[in-house]
């Protein structure tokens, strides 16, 4: 049951016209942090009501609430996989954290189906990214060191662009 | 070459974002999803209506 807090309703000026400009694009970033469509809707909420929460403090709303977005993304994946782990033992978790999942989706698509190739702290270098952030950025927001970020988008661009080239050669042939 | 696969890569990561948030545009009720949070938080969904501003 989620605990109401005392809200004065003067004090939201301005956030619903921000929730509804900025609530999709924020599931479309959770979504690239690795969640499916309707986790990611949730977690996108859950983010918007701490943003609301806090909404006189805050003086840039699409980062807070991106940072909140991922922390409450990463809780939720630990939490489901001390569950996997506490029933599959050592096994399951060894199948269920296979980093090399094949990719076969074609399609316009196909560009974010390739994230899920990456270690999580590059795909979550690449997700700011996406959303237009840069390293300096990223780093402040995240409280990472701007180096650390800058190798994560590095490693992580290196990836992503190997694949790609595997698989435009393989569409070619021979 | 490094550069041309760079390009490539940001075409694609463009156009998987543009589209992705076309269907979430598409099937997302926005404003029933703002209620829902008004009401969660103990407040009447009609302020939202009140609580129009200029985005920050």
């Amino acid at each position: 049951m989620p605990k109401k807090v005392d809200i004065a309703p003067s004090s939201l000026a301005g956030f619903p016209s921000y929730y509804r400009a900025d609530f999709t694009p924020l599931i479309g970033f959770v979504m690239n942090l690795g969640a499916k469509p309707e986790e990611a809707r949730d977690v996108a909420q859950e983010a918007m009501q701490a943003a609301m929460r806090r909404w006189p403090e805050i003086e840039y709303p699409r980062a807070f609430t991106r940072k909140a977005a991922e922390r409450v993304y990463l809780r939720d994946v630990q939490k489901a996989r001390r569950v996997r782990e506490a029933v599959l033992n050592d096994v399951g978790r060894r199948a269920a954290t296979a980093p090399d999942v094949a990719v076969r989706q074609t399609g316009e698509r196909f560009a974010l189906e390739l994230l899920t190739l990456l270690p999580s702290e590059q795909r979550a270098v690449m997700a700011w990214t996406i959303d237009g952030y840069s390293c300096a950025e990223i780093a402040e927001i995240t409280g990472h060191k701007p180096a650390t970020v800058r190798s994560h988008l590095r490693h992580a661009r290196r990836r992503l662009q190997r694949e790609l080239k595997a698989r435009k050669e393989a569409s070619d042939g021979p | 070459m490094d550069r041309d696969e760079g390009r490539d890569l940001d075409r694609l990561l463009r156009q998987a974002s543009a589209a992705t948030r076309r269907d979430l545009d598409a099937t997302v009720d926005v404003e029933q999803h703002l209620h829902d949070l008004y009401r969660r938080m103990g407040l009447d969904p009609a302020l939202t209506r009140q609580n129009e501003s200029p985005t920050r």
